[in-house]
């Protein structure tokens, strides 16, 4: 009985510390929420080629990813300027990093969706989008970016945070 | 993943059921365990590790707590409960409300700390109330707790009640948990009762969403009252239905796999006070304070000063639940002074009123308490209410625009927060045969029409998965 007992407390005490010892290491490898947002925009958009998006506002963003631009602290939002195109950017700024699991979740439908729509009719804007779409969830920092050169704007935003 | 995606009603249930259907009984917990543990990781895979330390925390907490009081001790068994209690809310309060009691201190104290927050790991607050629970009641003596490691986890773990409930003790999940045979007529049951909920989430609360976030983001100053009513009773349905909708595909699917879970709505917009809407509104986390917070605080067979102490404490903590800040504060709060003024003042005075009337006074301030649920500062939620009482213009050409859009919604929302549709199906269950037949052929376009609307949406989290 005494050995069974001591064993539980073992295995309580365990389990608790390598959950703090889990929690510290996300911890450390988790971006300072207080870099500002323009920091992180301005990081991404200088090596985005504008000329094929436009701005997107509050019911495009709804309507495209089923988000709410009320519910995060920054919010940078380009999407194609023609039915033909397949160029997007999206930076978030997260009000907690609760709202990272609905986001990626959105931004991979997102990402389906327009898959789905070029397969088989725009061999050009199906390939961009499997091959240069850079989605990265850092902290309450996120980008989503549909372009040729998606590794400049990846390396520029990661260098932001 | 959540029960409205395309991924999860075409890949995930089906594979499981089928693979369920195939397992003989023995190791059925054995997949439905690897299929919670599959749901749990889906879009934080990181966090499997962390549900792994608090499924064997509590685990051996639970055993421990069971030989102890077993071996007639009183004080160690205490000790292992508030130990592991303090342990399972001190990583729902991390994740919770780190942010909100940094927040604070620097608006008190004007420092800068900044909290590094994680995403929250699915169905936390849920689960660790079932942990909460789980562990009370072995202290009590309702249970002995799991022996087999698996079924616990289970308990904890199992996908259809693990993102957003119903919170289900383990007393009346423990039989349930050892035999939980599939039938076709279970399945049948549990099919119709996802299709309901699948119905309400996707043809109806999501359908509110495009109004209410489209107003949501007018600013509140802009609002006229008829704006500012369409934009909180749109939220109010589309709450309802997001909510209610996910309690339904748990029970359905629950049903499925041969488990009875309880169930969370019953029609709360036809409550006549604000107790009896929190009788019929989240039942199962009603429930979870009214046995583990009011009860053992005293519960009502107090003096009147403590009956209303304690009933602050439960609101106070059951606004907190929902979130860190102020809004929801204030929300608990002021359901907590109705609940009070309800049961200490106005209890003979309510029943000489008609029926009729106390439900549109209840519905009225069910609706103004979710003004400070979805805004996001007690000023932003001010400012709305004060547009809602025509402090602001009456009408414009926008809220006619948006109210011609919301209108159908919104009218079917009313029709369908009614029982109708439940007696219904009772009706046409019980004439027999070619109304079974007309069922079936209304199930299947329910079923089609929530496709069609599945494909258009891009994301269909609950609205409470967030809790």
């Amino acid at each position: 009985m005494k050995s069974k007992l001591i064993a539980l407390e073992a295995l309580r005490w365990l389990a608790a510390a390598l959950a703090v010892l889990f929690i510290l290491f996300l911890l450390g490898s988790t971006p300072d929420p207080a870099i500002p947002f323009e920091t992180v925009e301005q990081a991404a958009v200088s090596q985005f080629d504008l000329s094929d998006v436009q701005p997107g506002d509050t019911a495009m963003l709804r309507r495209l990813y089923g988000l709410s631009s009320t519910d995060y602290e920054g919010v940078l939002f380009y999407y194609p300027a023609s039915n033909m195109g397949a160029d997007e950017l999206l930076v978030l700024k997260l009000a907690d990093e609760s709202q990272s699991a609905a986001v990626s979740e959105a931004i991979s439908k997102r990402l389906e969706t327009q898959r789905d729509s070029f397969d088989g009719y725009g061999a050009e804007q199906f390939a961009l989008l499997t091959d240069h779409a850079a989605v990265e969830i850092r902290g309450v920092y996120v980008l989503f970016a549909v372009c040729e050169n998606e590794q400049a704007v990846r390396e520029s935003f990661l260098n932001a945070l | 993943m959540a029960f409205g995606d395309l991924i999860f009603v075409f890949v995930f249930l089906p594979v499981c059921l089928l693979l369920y259907i195939l397992t003989p009984g023995k190791f059925s917990n054995v997949l439905l365990l690897i299929f919670s543990l599959l749901f749990f990781a889906w879009g934080t895979p990181e966090y499997l590790v962390l549900m792994l330390c608090s499924l064997a925390f509590n685990y051996a907490a639970g055993r421990e707590i069971s030989a102890l009081r077993a071996s007639g001790r009183r004080v160690l068994p205490n000790i292992v409960l508030i130990t592991s209690v303090l342990a399972d809310l001190a990583l729902l309060g991390y994740w919770k409300y780190a942010g909100f009691l940094l927040e604070t201190v620097n608006a008190v104290f004007g420092t800068s700390f900044a909290a590094r927050e994680l995403p929250l790991p699915v169905g936390l607050s849920f689960f660790t109330f079932s942990l909460i629970s789980y562990l009370a009641d072995i202290r009590r003596g309702k249970t002995e707790g799991a022996k087999d490691p698996l079924t616990f986890a289970l308990f904890v773990t199992f996908f259809p009640k693990l993102a957003s409930g119903p919170i289900v003790a383990y007393p009346e999940m423990e039989e349930q948990l050892a035999h939980h045979p599939f039938t076709w007529r279970q399945f049948g049951a549990g099919a119709r009762c996802f299709l309901v909920g699948l119905s309400k989430k996707i043809l109806l609360a999501n359908t509110l969403a495009d109004t209410f976030y489209t107003l949501s983001a007018v600013p509140p100053e802009e609002l006229t009252a008829a704006s500012a009513w369409l934009c909180a009773l749109s939220y109010a349905f589309m709450l309802y239905f997001d909510f209610s909708g996910y309690s339904d595909m748990a029970v359905g699917l629950g049903r499925m796999f041969g488990f009875r879970l309880p169930k969370n709505f019953d029609y709360p917009y036809l409550s006549s006070s604000i107790s009896e809407f929190w009788r019929r509104w989240h039942i199962t986390l009603g429930a979870w304070f009214r046995e583990y917070v009011y009860i053992p605080l005293g519960g009502s067979r107090v003096h009147p000063f403590r009956i209303f102490l304690n009933l602050m404490v439960v609101w106070l903590l059951t606004g907190l639940w929902h979130g860190a800040g102020s809004t929801f504060l204030i929300w608990g709060l002021y359901h907590g002074t109705l609940v009070v003024l309800e049961k200490l003042v106005l209890d003979n005075v309510l029943e000489k009123i008609p029926k009729p009337i106390r439900i549109a006074v209840t519905f009225l301030l069910v609706v103004v308490g979710w003004v400070f649920f979805f805004s996001q500062t007690p000023v932003e939620a001010l400012t709305r209410l004060s547009r809602m009482f025509f402090f602001g213009g009456a009408a414009d050409g926008a809220a006619a625009y948006y109210a011609f859009g919301a209108l159908r919604p919104l009218l079917l929302g009313v029709l369908a927060a009614l029982p109708l549709g439940a007696r219904l199906g009772t009706e046409l269950a019980r004439r027999g045969q070619p109304w079974t037949l007309l069922s079936v052929f209304y199930f299947a376009a329910l079923f089609l029409l929530c496709v069609a609307g599945m494909m258009n949406e891009t994301y269909s989290a609950s609205l409470y998965a967030q809790f």
